[in-house]
């Protein structure tokens, strides 16, 4: 495994795509936090009785320890970046035939879905480690003492922020692995996740059940809920945001399970196509 | 070695063989550059993949089988779409590693180069083995000489008394004479109508044609 990391460095360090993402995720991180904590203010900065009443509800989600969740529910708007650069990683190889010739150098078919699985990784824990310094900062600078002792509480939303984004990426390589072609694999990845998963969540049930917790982005969005202040501030959204927390747990076995699921058919695939 | 080099094109002739090496296990990282030096892109080692001509993406390509010091390098069609001067610099190359001690086994349709770089070549069609051997025997294993004269009738009559030759055809104003590879005498041939009064104005030993020659034995 550590050869294959190795190799897969290699490939990846000199790649001016690669930077370029990490400069986007450095710059759009802290750009749309800064957006959203502006949107925050605006919410509280009443000096009136609706002014307190919403400071006093929602607290400040840009500190701790509620930063963590805060700042992962809006970087994840930015999962297209690692998503793009998984795209270009994989169809590159299509496209200039360096697949074939890995394994004519010597690897196995698998060990080449490792090694993608292994860039998935990377990029997934550097938009992660990004992540994580994004909220940390935010959580020093807008918290008092008293939110500043709590910064270690739900340090989970990183591993869930982690788990998000690899399954995101996942999905984005099954694009690009079935599609080989960097210009339709990226054009179905958006016109999917942007547009038709929202139509069948908005419109699509079935026999009054609805499947909008079960489609492929779906399924992973839901670790990081929407933070209550974005919501009305009344009981029925406080209720629907708390249920919302409460089904993370299922909603990491099911993204689990469908990530897995992508891999294991990828194998599949990969194990019988031509080269 | 594929008849494509596949390498990334936006890595250098170095990181890319540092990627062969790491996959295919053979040689170390230190042979990187004693290969490099070996195809004559030690120079270029920097320098973009995507920046090379495809007789430096090639000798780049052969430059990743060496890692290892191989004893044989089997190469599919290694001058396909190369220029002239491409095709001489992997003639070359071929030729020197040859030299070095390795066998070299090389797929090829351009009849000429194999003429020009192989020792030995078998054909085959369809997979069934038609012949194989010396290049010089197998491919070139008959002489024309075309001769022509003033008086033409005369010379074609006078050579039903010269032995040696195994086919005679009139072409034009010229004889074409068949014999077996390496048995033309010029010499006495030119003696041999000069003797019977008559002078010749073109003498001139013709190699059967490579590709008359793969036609012949493949039959088509």
């Amino acid at each position: 495994m550590n050869t294959l990391l190795k190799i897969e460095w290699l490939k990846i360090k000199k790649y001016p795509a690669f930077w370029w993402m990490i400069g986007i995720v450095a710059l759009t991180y802290p750009g749309i936090n800064y957006m959203f904590y502006n949107i925050y203010e605006s919410i509280t900065a009443r000096q009136d009785m609706a002014g307190n009443v919403a400071k006093f509800l929602l607290g400040n989600p840009f500190a701790f320890p509620d930063a963590w969740h805060s700042v992962g529910f809006f970087s994840s708007f930015f999962g297209i970046v690692p998503a793009l650069l998984i795209i270009m990683l994989v169809c590159n190889e299509y496209t200039y035939k360096t697949h074939r010739q890995n394994i004519i150098d010597g690897w196995s078919r698998n060990q080449f879905i490792h090694a993608k699985m292994i860039d998935v990784f990377i990029i997934s824990f550097l938009a992660t480690v990004s992540f994580t310094i994004v909220a940390f900062i935010f959580g020093i600078h807008y918290s008092d003492a008293i939110h500043m002792g709590r910064w270690a509480e739900e340090l989970q939303y990183i591993p869930l922020f982690f788990l998000q984004t690899f399954s995101h990426l996942s999905l984005a390589f099954l694009s690009a692995f079935l599609l080989k072609r960097a210009f339709i694999s990226l054009g179905l990845f958006v016109f999917y996740s942007l547009i038709i998963e929202n139509i069948i969540k908005t419109y699509f049930t079935i026999k009054g059940w609805s499947i909008r917790e079960f489609l492929p982005f779906e399924i992973s969005n839901r670790l990081l809920p929407m933070p209550n202040f974005l919501g009305k501030i009344d009981a029925g959204s406080n209720k629907e945001y708390l249920e919302s927390l409460r089904n993370i747990n299922m909603h990491i076995l099911y993204t689990i399970v469908l990530t897995a699921g992508i891999w294991l058919l990828c194998y599949r695939v990969n194990r019988t196509r031509n080269l | 070695m594929l008849e494509t080099p596949n390498f990334y094109h936006y890595l250098s002739a170095k990181d890319n063989l540092e990627i062969t090496q790491a996959i295919s296990e053979r040689g170390t990282p230190e042979d990187i550059a004693h290969v490099l030096e070996t195809v004559n892109l030690l120079h270029q080692k920097n320098n973009k993949f995507s920046t090379f001509s495809l007789g430096m993406k090639q000798r780049l390509a052969i430059g990743g089988t060496l890692l290892g010091y191989p004893q044989v390098l089997v190469l599919d069609e290694p001058t396909n779409g190369l220029d002239p001067v491409g095709i001489a610099e992997i003639r070359n190359l071929i030729k020197d590693l040859s030299s070095k001690g390795i066998t070299i086994i090389m797929a090829s349709h351009l009849l000429d180069e194999v003429e020009k770089v192989c020792t030995h070549v078998a054909i085959l069609k369809k997979g069934t083995l038609l012949t194989a051997g010396n290049v010089n025997e197998v491919l070139v294993n008959e002489e024309i000489v075309e001769i022509s004269s003033s008086k033409i009738d005369e010379l074609e009559k006078a050579l039903s008394n010269f032995s040696g030759f195994t086919g005679l055809k009139r072409e034009g104003k010229s004889i074409l004479l068949t014999f077996p590879f390496g048995q033309a005498d010029l010499e006495a041939l030119n003696r041999f109508c000069f003797d019977n009064n008559i002078i010749l104005n073109q003498l001139i030993l013709r190699k059967k044609t490579l590709e008359a020659k793969f036609f012949e034995l493949t039959n088509q």
